[in-house]
């Protein structure tokens, strides 16, 4: 179930509200927990119903591990990498199986057959999340809790499907806590408003920005130089305004239920270099690389050298975890070198002037983006390529009475076709993303009062009516 | 200020604004969904629904369909009906319809028994890079009796979408005083009096005046949708088959300028492709007919005089002065001489 459709926000999250609270009302506890996991059982089951047992097996799968984890009597750590073999084994054998073959029938020019499975819908999320909690168990940093409370944590329905990726010891307690029983005043006010914002910036703005996206990467071969730049910069709008306006929902829709999801977004656009992007973009996924591939692997303990290794690794493990693809892992490749880069230009304490050090970060993350969007290499070269040419430059006709002797250097005249109202769109996006708050920031100063309410109310109806044009996150694929 | 004070202030505002809308979209009705006519002129409306609703209702009129985007709009049944004896046509023309349109259309008439014996059937060579319908382009949503989905939720999306645009230009095409575009819903055709007034009192003006005529196209329609649309009109093809339907099937004269816009290469494999699957007639490419200005509308569509010219080049009518050079029969896998 979509968190941009009617039947979610009519049917689904208020019926699942009431009864919840209801349940806690009359101080059947247990009963209110299994129905919240049942619900969110039923809202992954909407897409497809035959995914439903992975997850449940998973599940069972992980508790057990986790529970051995904290015994005493047994070796842990070769528990901990079966448990994490086994994970790792299951979202290879859906996700990353025909990359392998593909590749391997190419090298060694063999023909055995690729399986063609669809990939169950989250399971890169809920496979980190529980490869997070069986490291945890290991460490001993989880405590123990029945597998009721482990269920609404793997399945709790606002951050199933795309994340926060969260930790266990941050959300245990909250399932746990009493006083998050009631239904409680202020918190669905700030969740009704950063869930209101988030539908906002899916319906209207992601949606609006991905027909431009869509339509320039479908005929990447015959993109001009400002239809290619468009192209890219829709793209790059899209996927802020469509997955942080999903998180915004997810944590929302969770502050209705008193439960405090995780940050994941700070303004990522604003970042001045590479670093400083990582630490604002889809945050829980950089803090599980880091804290369970990066730091593992020695960090930055093991010298300069195995730094940069560490880091590249990392971020090609990133990369590779968006998809089974090249186009893919070019893309970590190339955050894991921006990412060296950057360090050894820290290092020699070079400085540059805020604007330009804004310029070149957001450009290479425009550009890197090409990457993440192509379907094929090809795509991704043919955009960049027409990004770049400065044979293929067509201006509006328009601009051909003023402009004209322009055509002595190859510059052509035409019709800005699909691409006409980016030129609106895009300065709005750099505007929005730039000059204004984010929507937690938003959310941190929020108040209970008429402008908040009415500002909500226009926002949340704005959502509503344009839900007509229903499309997934771009998420909900890796 | 109360949460629960708050919480209303809010789901009123939402409750007012969307009964504002709802009541702007019943009342304008920027589709012809709801039938309200209180404007009476649907310059713009989903044909596609509006067609199935009038065909549910009037099916046992028909026993014959043309089937294709805007193009074959002014195709007057009766011109094919004089050469398809006891055939009685409905033009089954829906806005940039394809190959996924006629699929879907054809499979929903056979599933409710609709009688057909005759399916004449266009296809444009910019099918090459389309099938299917985006879900946020209301003039071109399926009916859901062909989707086979709800009803309800479909006239919900209908009346709760946010369509400035649509309601601006519905509301501006019933006050202006010159009608542009007639639709007569009873055989399914479109025209253009104004258009095919002035074209006929002037046609160079009208080409010299006509803007779309003087683009510097360039050559951007790949075949992206190859697969889908082999499948797609295989299938028309065996339904046709099952069901002892006459098919006929052409392609497109699309004016020269439209022409400008496909990749030859990709254009070429489109018809090889459509070779392999069926015999069929093609009126594309560059000849008298589409180098001719003055034959259409605008780069997109022909006269209706061009659509006798091909029907009679179909049924063979040599009672038509046919340009020589305009359509040529492809028997199934005999592209290479053409």
């Amino acid at each position: 179930m979509l968190f941009n459709s009617y039947e979610f926000i009519f049917a689904f999250l208020p019926l699942t509200f009431i009864l919840y609270f209801y349940l806690n009302h009359i101080k059947v506890y247990k009963l209110s927990k299994l129905f919240l996991v049942l619900s969110s059982l039923f809202f992954y089951a909407w897409w497809n119903v035959i995914y439903l047992p992975i997850i449940i097996a998973s599940m069972f799968f992980n508790y057990r591990f986790g529970k051995f984890l904290t015994r005493t009597d047994v070796p842990q750590k070769n528990i901990l990498l079966l448990g994490v073999f086994l994970n790792l084994a299951l979202l290879v054998y859906f996700k990353y199986y025909n990359f392998f073959i593909e590749n391997f029938n190419l090298i060694f020019n063999l023909n055995i057959g690729l399986l063609n499975l669809a990939l169950p819908l989250a399971i890169s999320f809920f496979t980190f999340q529980q490869i997070s909690y069986l490291v945890d168990s290991y460490r001993r940093e989880t405590k123990e809790y029945d597998f009721l409370n482990y269920a609404l944590f793997v399945t709790f329905f606002p951050q199933l499907i795309a994340g926060p990726i969260v930790h266990h010891k941050e959300m245990m307690p909250q399932f746990a806590n009493g006083e998050n029983r009631c239904m409680n005043g202020r918190n669905i006010s700030m969740g009704v408003f950063i869930f209101s914002l988030g539908l906002f910036k899916k319906v209207v703005i992601a949606d609006t920005f991905s027909t431009w996206a869509t339509k320039g990467f479908d005929v990447a071969e015959s993109l001009n130089l400002f239809a290619a730049w468009f192209t890219s910069l829709s793209y790059t709008f899209q996927l802020y305004f469509d997955f942080s306006g999903y998180t915004d929902m997810a944590i929302g829709v969770a502050l209705l239920f008193n439960i405090k999801l995780p940050i994941n977004f700070n303004s990522p656009y604003k970042a001045l270099d590479i670093q400083d992007f990582w630490r604002r973009w889809h945050i829980t996924l950089s803090r599980f690389l880091r804290d369970y591939i990066y730091i593992p692997l020695g960090g930055n303990r093991k010298g300069e050298l195995f730094t940069y290794a560490n880091l590249m690794a990392t971020f090609i493990l990133g990369g590779f975890w968006h998809g089974a693809g090249w186009t893919f892992l070019f893309w970590g490749f190339l955050h894991g070198l921006a990412l060296i880069i950057y360090r050894v230009w820290e290092k020699y304490g070079f400085k540059l002037w805020s604007w330009l050090a804004w310029l070149i970060t957001f450009n290479f993350i425009n550009i890197s983006w090409v990457f993440f969007r192509a379907k094929e290499w090809d795509d991704a070269i043919k955009v960049l390529s027409s990004m770049f040419s400065f044979e293929n430059v067509v201006l509006p006709k328009f601009l051909e009475a003023k402009l004209g002797f322009l055509s002595n250097y190859n510059v052509e005249f035409g019709f800005f076709y699909w691409y006409m109202e980016t030129i609106i769109w895009i300065p709005m996006a750099f505007l929005l993303v730039l000059l204004f708050k984010n929507s937690l920031q938003t959310l941190d100063t929020f108040r209970v009062n008429m402008r908040t309410a009415l500002f909500t109310g226009f926002v949340l109806s704005a959502g509503i009516l344009s839900m007509n044009r229903v499309s997934e996150f771009l998420y909900f694929n890796f | 200020m109360s949460s629960k004070k708050w919480l209303s202030v809010v789901f009123l505002v939402i409750f007012l604004n969307m009964a504002l809308v709802a009541l702007v979209n019943y009342v304008v009705d920027p589709f012809g969904i709801f039938g309200t006519n209180i404007l009476k002129n649907n310059l713009q409306m989903n044909e596609r629904f509006v067609k199935i609703e009038y065909i549910e209702k009037n099916h046992q009129k028909y026993n014959a369909y043309l089937f294709g985007s805007s193009r074959i709009g002014v195709v007057d049944p009766k011109v094919i009906e004089k050469y398809v004896p006891n055939s009685k046509f409905y033009n089954f023309t829906v806005s940039s319809a394809n190959l996924h349109d006629y699929l879907m259309h054809l499979r929903y008439f056979v599933e409710q028994n609709y009688e057909i014996k005759t399916l004449y059937l266009q296809l444009d060579i910019d099918d090459m890079n389309n099938y299917g319908q985006d879900s946020s382009d209301y003039l071109s949503q399926l009916h859901p009796h062909v989707t086979h989905d709800s009803l309800a939720l479909f006239y919900a999306r209908y009346l709760l979408g946010f369509f400035p645009l649509n309601i601006r230009t519905k509301i501006e095409v019933n006050l202006a005083q010159e009608v542009k575009k007639t639709y007569d819903l009873e055989n399914g055709t479109w025209e253009l009096p104004y258009n095919e007034k002035a074209l006929r009192e002037d046609a160079k003006k009208y080409v010299e005046q006509e803007k779309s005529f003087h683009f510097k196209n360039r050559r951007v329609i790949y075949y992206t949708q190859e697969v889908h649309n082999k499948e797609a009109l295989k299938e028309i093809v065996e339904i046709c088959k099952e069901e002892k339907i006459k098919l006929y099937l052409f392609i497109t004269p699309h004016n020269q300028n439209m022409m400008d816009t496909f990749v030859l290469e990709d254009y070429r494999k489109y018809l090889r492709n459509i070779s392999e699957i069926t015999t069929f007639y093609d009126f594309s490419g560059y000849n008298s007919v589409t180098t001719n200005n003055e034959n259409y509308y605008e780069m997109s569509h022909y006269r209706p005089h061009v659509a006798r010219w091909v029907a009679a080049h179909i049924f063979n009518d040599k009672s038509v002065n046919i340009p020589r050079d305009f359509g040529k029969i492809i028997e199934k896998g005999d592209i290479n001489g053409h």
